[in-house]
């Protein structure tokens, strides 16, 4: 090579690194660096010049492009680590080889559950036809016989149980007793028959009981009066979490599947339904579909009476109503919140029914068709509730960008446990989206105005007066969620608060009127709410060994493992098999941890001061501009983070440098932490604000329909979303649309065809945005008509999703670290120094090269 | 005239000892004895032949169990124990002494003296020549120094350098080597024949051997004689404790050697007492023996056998008052029987026990030194314990230690048998400490529990180990320090308890070990008083021996007499339906093998005898008519099973064949070592070996509440639990299915 290449050569690579945005000093320094390299090495020549070549794989922290400043260390560091270190080539191979493996073992598993749950299902299915001829003998026995028996086996049940939870065992003696128990519980969970569900709550009782048994009777540190005082603490968390699961085994051991009660085929027979719009702050563009799906409701027009209560008293409002052809109320003294407008409202209507709705509820029209038919059948029901669903995502579905990959943290409640009440006739009313009895209300006094959940204790004062109450769960309206963290919170203070203030004034388990499984149903919704405490508690109880070495559980390791595992493992299991399909596995905990510390204060004072606290309106639809991480609201979260990763520092620091470390009380405890920490880590995830652009939420959905061009070609497209202004649309093959082009929107629904303006938003491939142009309000209920009054609209049939415990282990491990990273990622202020100082400070570590060049 | 002055004033002196000894309890072993050297004299002329014994210095070294003697600069005093009998007088003594020093030490500077009950006896300055090297030199100690419990002190003075020594060098050493031993000669005394010295000259209760007292009757003593024998066996046993005593037996035969019982009634004696007058009354005298010029026997004296009854039980009583050369016992009554489970050596449960009551000798809870040796208690429980989930072993201890010097720390390490319970730091503050310990709790018999982890036995040492640390700063030679060092001391205080709670008596049975080690299950009454000893009526001399030394070994267990003891040639099956019987007699049946149909014809066997109501002979032939497993050194058996009178009580046989077979068994029975291994419902004992079986009905006793009952059995099989849980879950399960299936019927 000659001088003049050289040198052009370097000027071409000098200017090169400038173009791409190189600091003068980084030039200055690699140019440098690279004549030094020229001199020692001849880069020109084979192998050097093919080495170079493959530079960009073996070093992909460097861009060769415009090299940093200290990119000569970087390229130092890598070659030293690429030098010493070993990539092993067989590892893909043995990684398919330990696939394959696994994939044999839990083929060979499946078949063995296949087996057992197949040969079960036959066994417990014939017991079903078996319990036909039991009840045809059964009533053929004498009574007293009956009553002997029952009490002879129930005796006999109790000796047992008692038997089999107050054994003491040595250790290997519970190892194997629960391993037993274990395997049995895994076999059963195979069987897909209800008797199952009753067995594998009995097992889960009996173990978590033999649990709590030898925690009270053997593990309570008597060391010192903190210790005494910690491990008090903790063991009463676990009672409370033990008697949260049996009372929620009770609540749901066989939920009922109510089936809407056809109405009578002769239309004069229905009755006159009010429906009662609430609204208080919330913009007019909130309510207006709700309207409009009441109007659009499959109802007798002569007997369907619609009113807006504005307790913010809005001209806009009113004039609104008067246009849409609904009545309007507001009221001079605004006391009790909505219980009083409804209260208000019912003095100046007199339907036979009165239907409730929340603004931003939106019905579809069969709502009255479909839940007025048991009212009418049986004159003893006074409420019918439907679940409650919400067409936007809620915080922790937006945050977590779940998109529906797992059942909403409402779930559970709406269309799980509403069942289970249901059952025992303890429905519970939910405020919103049910019809109840004018006469039943009248009786109680209209909507309970006593505590700050009007809902909750309006059902239970209808259920003390024998009324009935009846659960369908089909989904027939459908709302919106709470936006952000800070709003769920707020929301749920006040239901705590106000169950708890409930608790106090008209406690279940006092008075008239219920039965006992009523008593328990409301009592179980109630002593929920007080899960502040404990959970705080299980966040922090491995701390006090890392802190100050004091036992909270005074027992061996081995025997933690040995009782502890199988009792979280078959609670687990037992709830897995229970809520499946309405909780993700491992979520319960984070939702609980959100709120843990927000509760706590509000529903002690209100256990002592039930009179304390006032109504709060939760915010609805608004929009998020720009990602955030809520600081403010995650600070108990970051107190415990910070206790709990201190207490791992020092854990580790036991296990490493103490001079005789005890190794498995390190691991319970630094396990603890972990999970702990993961669970806080994805209690984080949900305090970052995704972003919200949409004014109006949009409604998944999949609608036939079809546009028609300013041609007057028709095409058929499908529906995907739909807000209250806009609609997204996706094409089957071709999509000749361009921005701002005017289309007309058609849908044929029932047999009527609807057209409306439209403009095109945006294109995207297949996919095509409108932006609707009403008129006339008329449009818009027709609008509305088509898609969200739509019959059926809100009941979409579950899709299946992977919900097993492991990957709910792995869901949660990474919505931790998502909110980890987020963490770091929105370090207020200052702190930004340091996050960008360690990424710096990373970008100094090697890296495996990215392709498999290095082999030399 | 002066020789009755000399009688009378020898008279005084004997009353005067006789009540100084009574007063402090005859009934008590440890009441030291008058001391033989100061009284020597006045039976100087009575000495008998000489002999010599011979001591390894290794076996007489506190504690037992030494390997090696080895002196140190830190380690500087060294002690050897050693008793005389009563009836045995030093005239000579001397150390055979064996030794190496350091080659490092000074020649001369370097001392080892060897002190006997604290009086110097000789120093041996470390000669140049001896350095390093196994040193051979006599000490002669002096004999008027030896009394009846003696300590012999080496004290080691150690110089390696002339300035700024260290005390705990290396190099600073002393081996005593393991040949070295101590040579007494000694000579018997004729003593007195004096009550009130009781029980010496016949039990060994000042060295650590085992007392032979040979029991003499006239011919094979009938049923009240030979509980008679029992009892007084019992009280010899409980005196001599731990170091057991052998009774041979003989009739009508004077024993070769030793101080021996005889049994005598007006028509029945011995020849060699044919000329003892006529008693009117139960009477024992201590007597010279014949032919044999410093033996004394004790004469046991009554008009007929029940005579000789009342005697033993009033010796048992400990009420009667001991003076002179003989007792003659009127108008004793008998005491009622003891309640279960009262035996003074036994730890009460449930109460503080504080630890005066388990001190055996004073200063047991004091230890000192430059490494203070650790304090040992025993606690003995009664054997069929057991402890239930919640039982625990309660320590409130009290200590008080010399303060460990500033910047040294102390520990405390309490160990139960051997098994460390906690430690403590002592604080440099205080000389003072209490804490309280806690033995974890377990589930099971503590006869039974494995002994590789931390457990109750029934016979507990408790040990309380203070350790210093101490460092030290060596001069150099410009800036020399010398360092004195303290010897530490500890004190354990008496008034430190222990409480034993959530234990209950229940064993398995037939269980041989509880017998073996703690005579169970007729030690459950201290005196006897629910047992039933079953015997030939012409029981041989080795049958008597076998039943004597097992009343012996049951009066070390309870710490009392066996005032209660039945003994019967007869089963009346009303009588025995309330005893747990002992039975000792022949094999009844004529061992074919060691399998378990034998071990089992064996137990059935003896079930079978029992009904047949006699020990006459052999009521079992071998059935299957093979040849007998029948060496030479013969053959012996113990058994245990269910009473067949009563569903509570437990008999134990203890059964040989012939001649040969009771002598063996005697010999087995007669170490501990040997027969600790017995367990199970057969042991069948041979010369070399000992097989256990597990054979025929078990059974449980005991007063453990019905669920502590269920519990533990259950507790053996989880999967009895599983099953429980599958009952159960099937049982609710399927009401809830049933009742929830009409419930939503009706809802829905």
């Amino acid at each position: 090579m000659t001088i003049s290449e050289a040198k052009h050569y370097f000027f071409q690579k000098l200017s090169l690194w400038r173009e791409h945005g190189a600091s003068y000093l980084s030039i200055a320094i690699n140019g440098l660096l690279l004549f030094l390299a020229w001199v020692l090495f001849p880069l020109e020549r084979e192998p050097w010049r093919s080495f170079c070549a493959r530079l960009p794989h073996l070093y992909p922290q460097i861009n060769f492009e415009a090299p940093c400043a200290l990119d000569g260390l970087r390229f130092l560091i890598q070659s030293v680590f690429l030098s010493v270190a070993k990539f092993p080539k067989t590892s893909k191979a043995f990684v398919k080889r330990f696939q394959r493996a696994h994939l044999r073992v839990a083929l060979f598993f499946r078949r063995i559950s296949y087996f057992i749950g197949h040969y079960g299902a036959i066994l417990l299915e014939g017991n079903q036809r078996g319990l036909e001829s039991i009840d045809k003998h059964g009533s053929a026995i004498p009574r007293v016989v009956k009553l002997a028996l029952l009490w002879i086996l129930g005796a006999l049940v109790v000796f047992l149980a008692v038997l089999c939870i107050t054994q003491p065992f040595n250790i290997q003696g519970q190892v194997l007793f629960l391993s037993v128990m274990l395997v049995l519980a895994l076999m059963l969970t195979q069987i897909k028959a209800r008797l199952t569900l009753m067995l594998l709550f009995v097992i889960s009782m009996v173990v978590s009981g033999r649990y709590l048994w030898w925690r009270c009777t053997s593990t309570v540190n008597t060391d010192s009066v903190v210790g005494i005082v910690l491990s008090l603490l903790l063991l009463l968390a676990e009672i409370y979490a033990f008697t949260v699961m049996l009372l929620g085994y009770f609540q749901v051991c066989w939920v009922l599947d109510r089936k809407p009660y056809p109405m009578p085929k002769d239309k004069t027979l229905w009755p006159h339904v009010d429906i009662f719009i609430p609204t208080y702050n919330e913009p007019l563009e909130v309510i207006k579909p709700t309207v409009f799906a009441t109007l659009n409701m499959q109802w007798p027009a002569d007997k369907l009476h619609i009113y807006i209560l504005d307790d913010g008293s809005r001209d806009s409002f009113k004039a609104f109503a008067d246009e849409v052809g609904v009545g309007y109320i507001k009221r001079d003294e605004h006391n009790h919140a909505k219980a009083g407008n409804i209260n208000h409202a019912m003095t100046i209507t007199s339907g036979d029914f009165i239907t409730i709705f929340d603004c931003d509820h939106v019905p579809s029209s069969d709502f009255l068709v479909k839940t007025m038919g048991w009212l009418v059948k049986d004159d003893n029901i006074a409420l019918v509730q439907t679940p409650h669903h919400f067409y936007s995502p809620d915080p922790f579905e937006k945050n977590w960008h779940l998109d529906r990959a797992m059942p909403i943290e409402n779930a559970l409640f709406h269309d799980f446990i509403q069942k289970g009440n249901d059952t025992w006739n303890a429905t519970m009313f939910c405020g919103s989206s049910a019809v109840m009895r004018r006469r039943a209300l009248e009786q109680i006094g209209g909507i309970a105005v006593e505590t700050v959940t009007e809902d909750a204790h309006t059902s239970l004062k209808l259920n003390r007066l024998g009324w009935s109450s009846a659960f369908i769960d089909v989904p027939l309206a459908s709302g919106l969620s709470t936006e952000t963290l800070a709003a769920h919170i707020g929301q749920r203070i006040r239901w705590a608060r106000g169950m708890i203030q409930i608790f106090r004034l008209d406690n279940p388990f006092l008075g008239k009127g219920l039965t006992l499984a009523q008593r328990l149903c409301f009592f179980n919704a109630m002593f929920h709410f007080l899960h502040g405490l404990p959970r705080l508690i299980f966040l922090v109880a491995p701390l006090p060994y890392m802190f100050a070495n004091i036992y909270v559980i005074y027992a061996t390791a081995a025997a933690i493992f040995a009782y502890v595992v199988p009792h979280m493992v078959h609670s687990a299991l037992t709830n897995f098999i229970l809520q499946r399909g309405y909780r993700y596995p491992f979520m319960g905990g984070v939702y609980e941890t959100v709120l843990s510390w927000y509760i706590l204060l509000p529903t002690t004072v209100a256990l002592f001061m039930p009179h304390k606290g006032k109504f709060n309106v939760t915010a609805k639809g608004g929009t998020i501009g720009e990602k955030y991480l809520d600081w403010s609201v995650s600070k108990p979260c970051l107190v415990l983070m910070a206790l709990n990763f201190i207490g791992l520092g020092i854990g580790l620091y036991k296990a490493f440098f103490d001079p005789n470390p005890e190794y498995l009380t390190l691991v319970i405890n630094m396990g603890w932490i972990l999970y702990n920490l993961m669970i806080l880590g994805a209690t984080m995830a949900v305090a970052v604000e995704e972003v919200q652009t949409h004014q109006f939420p949009r409604v998944q959905c999949k609608i036939e329909a079809s546009v028609r061009n300013s041609a007057g070609e028709t095409i058929n497209v499908t529906l995907t979303e739909y807000s209250q202004d806009e609609v997204r649309f996706k094409c089957a093959d071709v999509c000749a649309f361009a921005k701002d082009d005017t289309l007309d929107l058609v849908f044929i629904y029932k047999g009527q065809t609807y057209s409306f303006n439209s403009t095109v938003k945006d294109v995207e491939g297949v996919f095509v945005e409108l932006a609707m142009q009403f008129e006339t309000f008329d449009q818009e209920r027709d609008f509305n008509r088509c898609t969200f009054s739509r019959e059926g609209m809100w009941a979409s049939p579950k899709e299946k999703i992977d919900d097993r415990m492991s990957t709910g282990f792995f869901k949660l491990i990474e919505i931790a670290l998502y909110g980890y990273r987020s963490m770091i990622e929105f370090l207020p202020g200052r702190w930004q120094y340091c996050r960008r100082g360690l990424l710096w400070l990373k970008s100094f570590t090697p890296k495996i090269p990215t392709t498999e060049v290095y082999e030399k | 005239m002066g020789e009755k002055v000399k009688i009378q004033q020898f008279m005084l002196s004997l009353v005067a000892s006789s009540v100084l000894a009574l007063s402090a309890n005859v009934a008590l072993a440890q009441v030291p004895t008058k001391d033989v050297s100061t009284v020597a004299p006045v039976w100087r002329t009575d000495l008998m032949g000489s002999f010599t014994v011979v001591t390894p210095l290794i076996k007489m070294v506190p504690g037992g169990q030494a390997d090696s003697i080895r002196m140190s600069g830190m380690r500087n005093e060294q002690y050897f124990d050693f008793g005389v009998r009563t009836d045995e007088l030093v005239s000579a003594a001397k150390i055979e002494l064996n030794f190496t020093p350091s080659p490092s030490l000074i020649p001369t500077r370097s001392q080892l003296n060897v002190f006997l009950n604290g009086q110097l006896q000789q120093t041996i300055a470390i000669a140049p020549e001896s350095l390093g090297k196994l040193t051979r030199m006599e000490v002669a100690l002096d004999p008027k120094e030896i009394k009846a419990q003696n300590q012999i002190r080496f004290q080691f003075i150690g110089h390696y350098q002339q300035l700024c020594e260290s005390p705990a060098s290396e190099t600073l050493w002393l081996d005593v080597d393991s040949s070295s031993q101590l040579n007494l000669l000694k000579q018997k005394v004729r003593l007195t024949s004096d009550l009130s010295k009781l029980p010496a000259p016949f039990i060994e209760t000042v060295s650590n051997a085992t007392s032979v007292v040979p029991f003499v009757f006239a011919k094979a003593p009938d049923n009240s004689e030979k509980t008679a024998a029992g009892i007084l066996a019992s009280l010899g046993g409980r005196t001599s404790g731990w170091r057991g005593v052998d009774y041979p037996v003989y009739y009508n035969q004077v024993p070769a050697e030793g101080h021996f019982v005889v049994f005598v009634t007006n028509d029945s004696r011995p020849d060699f007492l044919k000329d003892l007058p006529k008693v009117e009354a139960p009477q024992l005298i201590m007597m010279d023996a014949p032919q044999s010029r410093y033996a004394k026997m004790l004469v046991v004296a009554g008009r007929n056998t029940q005579d000789l009854l009342v005697l033993a039980k009033a010796m048992a009583s400990g009420e009667q008052v001991l003076i002179g050369d003989r007792l003659t016992v009127k108008d004793f009554k008998e005491a009622g029987a003891r309640a279960a489970y009262d035996a003074p050596n036994w730890i009460k449960l449930d109460e503080a026990v504080s630890f005066k009551d388990l001190m055996q000798y004073p200063g047991q809870l004091t230890s000192r030194g430059f490494a203070p040796a650790p304090v040992h208690l025993t606690a003995r429980l009664a054997p069929d314990l057991f402890m239930v989930g919640n039982g625990s072993v309660d320590m409130s201890l009290k200590y008080r230690y010399t303060k460990p010097e500033v910047g040294d720390t102390a520990q405390l390490r309490v160990r139960i048998n051997d098994y460390l319970l906690d430690s403590f730091n002592l604080s440099e503050k205080e000389s003072r400490g209490d804490h309280d310990v806690k033995l974890l709790n377990f589930y099971g018999a503590l006869a039974t529990s494995k002994t590789d982890s931390l457990t109750l036995a029934s016979e507990n040492d408790l040990s309380f180990e203070v350790g210093y640390t101490r460092t030290f700063s060596e001069g150099s030679a410009d800036n020399c320090k010398s360092v004195v060092m303290l010897p530490q001391q500890v004190e354990i205080d008496p008034s430190s308890t222990m409480t034993l709670k959530g234990l209950y008596h229940y064993a398995k049975l037939p269980n041989l070990s509880l017998y073996t080690q703690s005579g169970f299950p007729f030690t459950k009454y201290a005196d006897l008083s629910q047992t039933l000893v079953l015997m030939d009526a012409n029981a041989t001399s080795e049958k008597m021996t076998t039943f004597l030394n097992a009343m012996g070994r049951v009066g070390a267990t309870t710490g009392v007499g066996a005032s209660k003891l039945m003994v019967t040639d007869k089963v009346d099956a009303k009588e025995a339906s309330e005893k747990d019987i002992l039975v000792i007699g022949e094999l009844p049946v004529a061992l074919v093998d060691f399998k378990n149909e034998d071990a089992e014809d064996l137990q059935q066997a003896v079930g079978k005898l029992l009904q047949t109501g006699t020990m006459d002979d052999k009521a079992l032939e071998t059935q299957r008519g093979e040849t007998l497993v029948n060496p030479e050194g013969g053959i012996g058996a113990i058994v245990s099973l269910r009473s067949p009178f009563d569903s509570d009580r437990t008999v134990v046989a203890i059964l040989s064949e012939g001649e040969a077979g009771s002598y063996l068994l005697n010999e087995k029975l007669k170490a501990p070592s040997s027969i600790n291994n017995a367990k199970g419902s057969v042991s069948i004992v041979q010369a070399q070996r000992l097989v256990n079986f597990e054979v025929g009905e078990t059974y449980y006793l005991g007063d453990m509440p019905w669920y502590y009952r269920l519990w533990h059995t259950v507790g053996q099989y989880p999967l009895i639990l599983v099953l429980c849980t599958l009952v159960v879950a099937a049982l609710v399960g399927a009401g809830i299915f049933y009742f929830m299936r009409l419930w939503v019927r009706r809802r829905g």
